[in-house]
């Protein structure tokens, strides 16, 4: 089957089938590799993209469910470039060790700002619920999110893309 | 829709449906129920068939499906389309106004992106002895809706579930509707879920609570207590209401029904937990249980 | 202490942008036009010979390539933990087995086109299995004269000691001596990434293997041993490690997977989904221990008698020096004159055990400081201050004639930790009764930096200067996400005068690159860093030495400062480094370049201690922390925020050991929770904000005195977590981990 979607912006048609899922679709057909599968399970949050302006997993995704919708993955944060505020807090304070969960992670704490621009610690926890680390301890992911937030509504977003 | 399964078997891959309407639905179902796999959200079926997608044969998926969507208020209930998900109702002005417990129900499930994804619909169909919604709708004897292509049947959420995995749900029906009867005055609800942890947690013991008191908001009318996690099915436990029916809240005693509710049940040792701690935890969040709603009086 | 330009800074990690971009490929993330992609089958029984295995519906499925099982795979042994040429290893593992030991264990392999077609290929594999009765406690395997590969079990014995320990016992009073005992779990490392490696045929008669590893040079190794291939026709590349903590310490997958490719003459992808990596790379060994602590009337250790029983799993690996590195341990906290410890290791029907974290240092610790907590309050003394009475001093020997301990502060660490965490006023605080008690807990550890007085430990790094006044840094090392590549070059920067930004440093690729063993003992910044500083120390002079020469003087003329140089008494007139390197080579016709070997000389102790306060829900058994202090020895911070990083990450790793991590096994050897929503990692809510003090006292070798951090950061959290829940609620709880259901029982157990 084909189907339509667009992603970062871009529209796409792909040749799929019911049998795959939109992290294969990302990675295999639209050489997307920022997300990861950790688990396949949806318990990770490793693949997790931003479709119809909702967080999921897209290992739990089937293909065609995917049709007509609007992706966003870690590669359509930012521009260019450019990194987002987001991507930069988490430089700035050291948020990121190994790197696997970080794309899954930046695109979790994107949504859970666009919902929540003033975000408390405890609701930044349960925002990153669904995303695993193993090697930060979450402390550090946690205060790059509190720095965006603080920088995103002082106005000081124009220095970066911002959301 | 003739000849679907010789066309399958030719092609050896899975033959996927998007219909645009239950009608057609129905039919898909009436033909090849009993091979068909229903997709709605996704977060079950996906976890279910990891890395063997290959193995369903047909895939009935429900996103383009008119009418199942939504969650709408009447005067006497409130209808949710059975692929509201569960971010919906955790949002919904309307269940956390008349239907609470569902609404901290669906906030416990999963993570933010199973939330998003995952359907109450899902949640009811697949029957997990530890589905979060399902306490609830007994608690609130909820209906559900199912419609073949022969005709449309209500019937209750008491009645629904058969076993882990198992319901009443034939495979030519289709679950398209729960319906929530609004809650009489005086009606009272708590829902306490145990996890491993705090979030992302599948459940190793649940209660739903709701407590129907007379007009002096003190006689007990009614109270129904389901648990999850305890028993193959979300478990009503309706020897508690025949014992305190009539009595006064404020004069409960609430450690006897918390005993009592851990005598009655015979839950099983599973990974997440022994017995012993279920019969114990089910006994303490009992008497919690009742604390929060004798507060909310 | 002296301030520097960029050690002790928080600089920017190198690479950062590609990994939160997304662009950072992972070797998962790497195609190749014709490339193959496999998976293994992994047996479903715990024990049993393969009567019959066969593949041929699986060879039959479209876009299948090749399906290898034992019968046309080399069976020649090997030992995954094996590191260098020359080790003493127990082989005991090969590629695909005809006999399965675990459920987990490694039958098939497929080869297809299509990734989509290899789990419907396993599917088809059938694999008939003559089952034999599992070992599933470690205690059965002690029990019986059974065993999984023809020899004894315990297959290794250990003992080390000191002074006179039965002696010491017989004197003090019965009521003087406390013993305990612990039973930890087997825990999965739970990387982000999975398990994965890539091969590739290279012409001539070479084969490529890209690998997310600790040890590329072990991978060359290996693939060359077990293919039966010259080092040099092996050709190991490192891929970005996306999680590791010695889980891709250990070698079963490379081999395997360039067998394939050259095999075929195709490239190979060979993944590992979740379940693989749960049941089939290695686990944190399981130990069963007893302690038993003597002590006098003052509060004095008088000895200490300590037995481990090491759960090895299915095939050895490291299950005998898991079990020495845990007794060396033993010796290097407290100044306990008399003291042995004795170890035994088992093979099991169970995943096998390996390099994790601490190297069985979490699990000896969290037997040992359990038991300190214990004696502490049955004397009736602060457990912080019968500490404060045994714990080591800087520069102490260890007393089995291992390496001096260094400047060793754990004293300033606890007395800090205690301080930060308001330990004395927190200790005073009621009891409570209600349904939430609190409870608050303690412990110190010990870590090492590096293989001296063990093993040979040393590293070779190429430095040159361009012509523009760059430097290239060519080391053998391995970025694992803690900075390491960062840290060095900040080493190396500091030394040269030059902002680290311009040093790349080249991480290990076995073509290229200098030898480096790997990146494991925590040996990346005090013997890697020293090797770097030694490096630029040499580098500089050249350049001091080329440069007077270029500017006709000698060399103690010459000034260097910031990336420029000048001659003393002309300070108006500079060049920059750029200037100046490529004036050396017109003018000198040389390149500014070194290589040096470095040997690690000494191996001091980094110390930790943990304070963790917590709220147990006694209705429920669940566990809330309030606070969490982590006070770290680390001689001196290179980057800290990278240390504070790893610290964070420690923490989360000891709490869930403490708390929820397990694989368990049913009696049949099969397992119980293979998947993340079965096996629990600490999530973000669970997760406590952790404070961290960090000593800076330097004094050792280490690259301004900077120690190790990476491993010792979750040695000491399952103990002082348990001490704290032990301390909430009146309990020994001595099985981990500690569930909501083993707390409420132990709870019940207390009333009754």
């Amino acid at each position: 089957m084909k189907i339509k979607l667009t992603v970062n912006g871009e529209e796409r048609e792909v040749r799929t089938t019911s049998e795959t899922r939109l992290i294969d679709l990302l990675r295999a057909d639209l050489h997307l590799t920022g997300a990861k599968e950790g688990c396949g399970e949806g318990e990770c949050g490793a693949c997790s993209v931003i479709m119809n302006g909702e967080l999921v997993a897209s290992c739990l995704v089937l293909a065609p469910q995917a049709d007509g919708a609007d992706i966003i993955t870690i590669e359509g944060v930012g521009d260019g470039n450019k990194l987002d505020i987001i991507q930069q807090t988490f430089i700035e304070v050291g948020a990121v060790q190994c790197g696997y969960c970080t794309p899954g992670m930046v695109i979790a704490a994107r949504k859970l700002l666009e919902e929540n621009s003033r975000p408390t610690e405890e609701e930044i926890r349960h925002g990153l619920s669904g995303n695993l680390c193993r090697c930060t301890g979450y402390q550090k992911i946690i205060e790059a999110v509190e720095l965006a937030a603080d920088r995103l509504t002082d106005g000081r977003g124009s220095e970066g893309e911002g959301l | 829709m003739k000849g679907l399964k010789k066309e399958k078997q030719k092609q050896n891959k899975t033959k996927y449906f998007s219909p645009g309407n239950v009608k057609e639905a129905v039919e898909i179902l009436a033909e090849i129920g009993e091979e068909v796999e229903v997709l709605a959200g996704g977060t079950d079926l996906l976890v279910r068939y990891y890395e063997r997608l290959y193995d369903i044969d047909y895939l009935l998926d429900l996103r383009l499906l008119e009418g199942l969507e939504g969650i709408k208020l009447y005067d006497d209930r409130i209808e949710i389309g059975a692929r509201a998900t569960h971010s919906q109702l955790e949002k919904s002005e309307y269940i956390n106004k008349y239907f609470p417990i569902i609404g901290q129900a669906a906030a416990n499930v999963g993570s933010p992106q199973i939330r998003n994804r995952g359907t109450i619909g899902g949640n009811i169909v697949n029957a997990s002895p530890a589905g979060d919604l399902l306490p609830g709708m007994l608690a609130y004897e909820a209906k559900f809706k199912l419609v073949s292509a022969k005709e449309e049947i209500i019937v209750s959420a008491e009645d629904f579930f058969v076993e882990p995995g198992k319901t009443i749900l034939k495979p030519n029906q289709l679950l398209t509707k729960v319906i929530l009867p609004k809650p009489e005055e005086n009606t009272y609800s708590s829902w306490i879920k145990i996890g491993m942890r705090k979030t992302v947690a599948i459940t190793t013991i649940s209660l739903a609570l709701v407590l129907k008191l007379k007009r002096d908001n003190n006689t007990i009318k009614e109270l129904r207590t389901c648990l999850g996690s305890v028993a193959p099915t979300p478990l009503l436990i309706r020897e508690l209401n025949r014992e305190i029916k009539g009595e006064k809240i404020d004069q409960l005693d609430f450690n006897r029904l918390g005993e009592l509710v851990a005598d009655i049940i015979s839950p099983i040792d599973d990974v997440r937990a022994t017995k012993e701690y279920r019969k114990e935890v089910a006994r303490n969040i009992m008497i919690e249980s009742l604390e929060k709603v004798a507060k909310l009086r | 202490m002296k301030d520097y330009k960029y050690v002790g800074k928080n600089i920017k990690f190198k690479d950062v942008e590609e990994r939160v971009t997304g662009r950072l490929k992972y070797a998962g993330d790497l195609n190749h036009s014709d490339m193959l992609y496999s998976r293994v089958l992994l047996s479903e029984v715990a024990r049993g010979r393969i009567k019959s295995i066969d593949s041929s519906k699986a060879e039959e499925l479209p876009g299948v390539v090749k399906v290898y099982t034992y019968e046309n795979t080399p069976q020649n042994t090997f030992n995954s933990y094996n590191w260098y040429r020359g080790q003493e290893v127990s082989k005991d593992e090969v590629l695909l087995t005809p006999y399965a030991r675990f459920v987990g264990d490694r039958v098939a392999a497929v080869v297809a086109r299509d990734k989509k077609t290899l789990q419907q290929a396993l599917d088809l594999i059938e694999v008939e299995y003559e089952e034999e009765e599992p070992i599933i406690d470690p205690r059965e395997g002690l029990a019986s004269d059974d065993s999984l590969h023809g020899e004894e079990n315990p297959f290794a014995k250990q003992e080390l000691s000191c002074g006179d320990v039965e002696g010491n016992f017989a004197e003090i009073p019965d009521e003087l001596i406390f013993e305990d005992e612990l039973e930890t779990p087997k825990i999965h490392h739970a990387t982000m990434e999975n398990h994965v490696c890539f091969a590739y045929p290279k012409e001539p008669d070479r084969i490529a293997i890209v690998s997310p590893c600790q040890l590329l040079f072990s991978v060359r190794m290996m693939v060359a041993n077990m293919l039966d291939l010259r080092f040099n026709q092996v050709h190991a590349i490192k891929a970005p490690v996306g999680g590791s903590f010695g889980a891709k310490q250990e070698i079963f997958l490379e081999p395997l997977c360039a067998f394939m490719a050259r095999d075929l003459d195709r490239p190979v992808k060979l993944e590992f989904k979740r379940r693989d990596s749960i049941l089939a790379t290695r686990t944190r060994s399981k130990i069963i221990g007893k302690v038993k602590t003597a002590v006098d009337k003052e509060g004095k250790i008088r000895a200490r008698d300590i037995d481990v029983l090491v759960d090895a799993g299915g095939y050895t690996s490291n299950g005998n020096i898991v079990s020495i590195a845990m007794a060396k341990k033993v010796f290097r906290l407290y100044r306990i004159e008399n003291q042995r410890y004795r170890g035994k290791s088992v093979h099991t029907n169970t995943p096998i055990g390996g390099a994790c974290r601490g190297y069985g240092s979490p699990q000896i610790h969290t037997l040992t400081e359990i038991n300190i907590d214990r004696v502490a309050k049955r004397l009736d003394m602060d457990p912080v201050d019968f500490r404060l009475k045994n714990l080591i001093q800087p520069y102490d020997k260890d007393p089995t004639g291992g390496p001096n301990l260094g400047n060793a502060q754990i004293i300033a660490a606890l007395k800090e930790g205690a301080e930060k965490f308001d330990w004395y006023n927190k200790r005073n605080r009621k009891e409570d009764k209600g349904r939430y008690r609190r409870g608050i807990g303690v412990a110190c550890c010990t870590h090492g930096n590096g293989y001296y007085g063990a093993y040979h430990d040393f590293t070779g790094m190429t430095l040159r200067m361009y012509a523009d006044g760059s430097l290239l840094l060519n080391t053998g090392l391995h970025e694992l996400g803690n900075a390491t590549l960062t840290a060095i070059a900040q080493i190396a920067g500091e030394v040269l005068e030059i902002d680290p930004g311009e040093i790349t440093v080249l991480e290990a690729d076995t073509d290229l690159s200098p030898y480096d063993i790997g990146a494991h003992a925590s040996r990346g910044t005090y013997v890697c860093g020293m090797c770097a500083f030694k490096i630029a120390e040499k580098l500089k002079e050249q350049f001091l030495r080329e440069s007077a020469k270029v500017l006709n003087t000698t060399a103690d003329q010459v000034e260097m400062e910031q990336g420029e140089v000048w001659l003393k008494d002309a300070p108006q007139k500079r060049l920059s480094y750029g200037e100046m390197a490529a004036r050396v080579q017109v003018e000198n016709q040389r390149e500014l370049f070194t290589t040096y070997s470095y040997q690690a000389q000494t191996n001091p102790g980094s110390y930790g201690a943990h304070f963790a306060e917590v709220e147990v829900d006694t209705f429920t058994g669940l566990v809330k922390f309030k606070d969490y202090v982590a006070a770290h020895d680390v001689g001196k911070a290179i980057n800290p925020s990278s240390v504070e990083g790893q610290i964070h990450g420690g923490v989360q790793m000891g709490i869930g050991m403490a708390l929820c991590e397990e694989i368990t096994f049913n009696d049949k050897g099969q397992p119980l929770n293979t998947n993340f929503s079965s096996y629990h990692l600490v999530n973000a809510p669970e997760m406590p904000k952790v404070r961290v003090s960090l000593i800076e006292e330097g004094g050792d070798e280490g690259p301004y005195g900077a120690k190790s951090i990476g491993e010792i950061a979750t040695v000491p959290v399952t103990a002082a977590v348990v001490n704290a829940v032990n301390d909430a609620l009146d309990i020994k709880l001595n099985v981990l981990p500690m569930t909501p259901a083993r707390i409420l029982e132990a709870l019940n157990e207390k009333e009754e």
